[in-house]
């Protein structure tokens, strides 16, 4: 099993130099050079002020070494200073991470909640009309806008009928509240935000999901499971599931990128001081050195997804797991 | 006085049945006698796995049971409730399918799903269970079951596997013992060694058995009573000998030339 | 085709399709307003006979701008779709043709993309190249070809074994003949799925850009735009918000029921609905 993950880990490797190199690459579609902000814009600075600017940067080395350069750099997460407020990307990028993993990791709990019994329940009854208008539901889920469903409900809840705050992930006197207020005025703060970050993938799970049980159901051992005379629940939830899993298990490590990449947007309409939100915000000041920052940590941060997902799969199939084991 | 284990009486399956009924089987009647083999013969199509599948009501999606009787040792099962009917499954009356690859669960150590058999209808701990279930697969043959045991069915041969279909059959010490060509997905050398172990369970076990089969050489050398089976009836039953000598419809004729021409 | 036909929800988006399509095409005709018309005595005005989406901050008639908004959300799909599906038909036919380690490098190539959460990529090359509708549809293009690559490789390598092509090469048809000629027009079914079910993600995902400024820039109408002020209006003018929202909504509804009847025409499933 260690040896699995051993293997998998280091064929990662040349994954994260491809996400360097086209980290590497955008950043450097940039007309002219990421100083000019800086120094255009003031007309005052000199020649030579210029020229020591981009020697700070090392701009003035031809490209190959600028890149080896800042490889060096990443792998300590040395992504330089934001253009900015001149304070480390690293540490902006620390203190932004921990509320984006605690939102997307709360989501990530809803979709598998709901969207995974959801799938089992359409797939036991196809046809009826727990089915049928999940069906519906799946559909438009993956037609919505999610910023258009975050604006309505956020009309909804907080506006018309005040119940959730508007943005933020804490109220103006959170420092006054007691420990119990202050984890439910976060609870409050977050229902929405988890709630529409888990909207987009619930349907496609919940599809996928029902789509594995409708094939495994069909299969013969699952006739095996009745012949031997276990009640229909232990059929369903312990032989279909555990075969039906898999593929789901996969998918789910493939949606990471999609769930960091959205947290751009309900971030920025409730005001969260997340890395989506950072990223926002870089990108109108184009902040580069912070785009650049983020726009790798959450590569890694997808490549972690998916090793995670990959393990969990090869430990939860046997059949993997006996071969690769050996 | 004959007594009989399991009596079907018109039964009648379709399919589809609001709209254009598929009668997969169209009323078939036969008995099989206590402790005596008997043979279900017939091409495919001819509805002899539907019938068999019945009566567990093992049907697959789109059919269902529209008439007729089918009683163990007297109880019409048609008429059972869940709860009687998981009773008889895997217990008094248990069935061995056809293909040993896909009976068994992939995900799931064979240790496991023969335990599992056991555990739903006796009560009786881990250990003693364990200890029932390596009984088992030592009774079909199996060689070094302690190692099968924590094995997964991806990593054994198709012969393996019905040889542990077979004994998952057998753990709770059934009445019927239905076999639904338990021989056809395997190779020929593979095919005599389980009618082998079939011959060898009849002697020593006290069991009803309920053979079905395509194959009427097999029949010829299992059963002791025959039903032929042909479009969802049954053409003729009776005793096997009396059959293969005097068959009395012509399509158990033109069933038995075939073979002949065969052999 | 009467496969198609037969499925009731797939004409419908057809023809909500084609409703959408004519206003984009038709616009000056159905929009009698000019939409970037500022009336300063008509801010936020609720839906009226003269105004029958309202109007937004700045007096602008809200219906107009959402049917010019159409051609450009439109636009940008179509050409955004379009060529995601030609650098993914190239790197596709070329990895499941040649094979070997040409595949394994451009499968490698896709895996690495595919670990970018795209709308930061995207929202990082915008920033880079400042945001034009040229600019947009070019990143959204290139940012969505993954899928149909590992699509079309999937089929040509299912494909290349056939008489055919063994047929084509004796008769001494160039690798370049037999790709263009022969295989991708076999392969192109699924392309076909997947870029109508792309034409819906690209609506969403440029209306998400233009909702976050960093998309189609104002005055230019776009649905995505319009939503920017419906969230600064929030509570206030409800018809900023729902209309444009409504449109997104059924536009991309459509294109992917629409896609799920081609592939209902295309390889007609056992059971399942």
């Amino acid at each position: 099993m260690l040896r699995y993950i051993a293997k998998r880990s280091i064929g990662l490797i040349p994954v994260f130099f491809g996400i360097t190199l086209i980290s590497f690459f955008v950043i450097h579609l940039a007309p002219g050079k990421p100083t000019d902000i800086q120094t255009s814009l003031n007309p005052k600075v000199s020649y030579e002020a210029r020229a020591r600017l981009e020697k700070l940067y090392g701009l003035d080395k031809p490209v190959y070494v600028q890149y080896f350069s800042w490889l060096k750099r990443i792998v300590i997460f040395d992504f330089g200073r934001s253009y900015v407020d001149d304070r480390l990307v690293s540490e902006k990028i620390a203190e932004r991470i921990p509320i984006t993993l605690l939102i997307n990791i709360l989501s990530m709990m809803l979709i598998l909640g709901i969207g995974i019994p959801l799938g089992i329940l359409s797939a036991v009854r196809r046809g009826s009309l727990l089915d049928k208008s999940t069906t519906v539901l799946t559909f438009i889920g993956f037609s919505i806008p999610e910023f258009w469903v975050a604006l309505l409900l956020m009309s909804l809840f907080s506006i018309t009928l005040g119940w959730l705050p508007i943005s933020g992930i804490k109220s103006l006197d959170f420092e006054y509240y007691s420990l119990g207020a202050k984890i439910l005025d976060v609870a409050k703060h977050l229902i929405l935000p988890v709630a529409i970050a888990a909207f987009g993938s619930l349907a496609g799970i919940s599809r996928y999901m029902r789509t594995a049980m409708v094939g495994v159901i069909h299969q013969d051992y699952i006739r095996t499971a009745r012949a031997k005379g276990l009640t229909e629940s232990q059929v369903i939830y312990k032989h279909a599931l555990k075969n039906a899993i898999l593929p789901v298990i996969t998918i789910l490590g493939l949606s990471v990128p999609g769930l960091i990449g959205g947290s751009v947007i309900f971030e920025s309409i409730f005001a969260i001081p997340g890395m989506g939100r950072l990223f926002y915000e870089s990108v109108m000041a184009r902040d580069y050195s912070t785009i650049m920052g983020i726009l790798t940590i959450g590569a890694f941060l997808t490549l972690l997804g998916n090793l995670l997902a990959d393990i969990a799969y090869s430990y939860a199939d046997p059949r993997i797991r006996a071969t690769e084991g050996e | 006085m004959r007594e009989n284990i399991l009596e079907i009486k018109n039964l009648k399956v379709y399919f589809n049945a609001s709209q254009q009924p598929v009668k997969a089987v169209d009323g078939v009647s036969f008995a099989i006698e206590k402790n005596k083999v008997f043979g279900l013969v017939g091409e495919s199509g001819s509805g002899k796995t539907l019938t068999a599948l019945s009566i567990l009501k093992l049907i697959p999606e789109g059919g269902s049971i529209v008439d007729g009787e089918i009683l163990f040792n007297g109880t019409d099962i048609i008429k059972m409730d869940d709860r009687s009917l998981r009773g008889l499954r895997g217990s008094k009356i248990a069935i061995v399918f056809q293909d040993p690859s896909s009976a068994l669960n992939p995900v799931f150590t064979i240790g496991s799903q023969i335990v599992e058999a056991i555990c739903v209808h006796q009560n009786v701990g881990k250990a003693k269970a364990k200890a029932r279930a390596l009984e088992c697969l030592n009774r079909v043959h199996i060689p070094d079951p302690q190692k099968i045991f924590h094995d997964y069915p991806h990593q054994l041969s198709g012969g393996t596997k019905q040889r542990i279909g077979i004994a998952m059959a057998l753990v709770n010490s059934p009445e019927l013992l239905i076999l639904d060509e338990p021989t056809t997905a395997l190779d020929v050398t593979i095919q005599a060694q389980i009618l082998e172990l079939m011959e060898d369970v009849i002697k020593k076990e006290k069991l009803s058995i309920l053979f079905i089969s395509h194959d009427f050489g097999v029949i010829a050398r299992m059963c002791d009573e025959v039903g032929v089976m042909c479009r969802g009836r049954v053409v003729e039953s009776g005793a096997k000998d009396a059959i293969l000598r005097s068959p009395k419809e012509s399509y158990t004729i033109s069933l038995l030339e075939s073979v002949k021409a065969l052999t | 085709m009467r496969n198609f036909l037969k499925n009731k929800m797939a004409v419908v988006s057809a023809g909500f399709i084609i409703m959408i399509l004519t206003f984009a095409l038709l616009a000056p005709f159905i929009a009698r307003q000019d939409p970037s018309a500022i009336d300063t005595n008509l801010v936020l005005s609720a839906p009226s006979a003269a105004h029958v989406f309202g109007t937004d901050t700045l007096g602008r008639d809200v219906f107009s701008r959402i049917v010019y908004g159409s051609r450009i959300s439109l636009s940008i799909s179509f050409i955004a779709v379009g060529i995601s599906v030609f650098v993914g038909l190239f790197f596709g036919s070329i990895a499941g043709y040649y094979g070997g380690g040409i595949d394994s490098v451009i499968m490698r190539f896709v895996d690495i993309m595919l670990c970018f959460p795209t709308f930061f990529l995207i929202l990082a090359v915008i920033a880079v190249l400042e945001p034009s509708i040229f600019n947009i549809m070019v990143v959204i293009g290139l940012t969505s070809w993954m899928g149909v690559a590992r699509l079309v490789r999937a089929e040509i390598l299912t494909l290349k074994e056939r008489d055919f092509v063994a047929a084509s090469r004796v008769m001494g048809a160039s690798d370049t003949w037999i790709i263009v000629r022969h295989l991708i027009p076999n392969a192109i079914g699924p392309v076909f799925v997947s870029a109508t079910l792309g034409i819906g993600g690209a609506i969403l995902t440029e209306s998400a850009l233009s909702f976050l400024g960093i998309g189609v820039q104002p005055p230019t109408p776009s649905w995505g735009n319009i939503l920017m002020d419906g969230k600064s209006t929030l509570g206030v003018a409800w018809w900023l918000t729902i209309f444009p929202g409504l449109f997104i909504l059924f536009t991309v509804l459509s294109y992917n029921l629409l896609s799920e009847g081609l592939r209902d025409m295309l390889e007609p499933r056992l059971e399942d609905k």
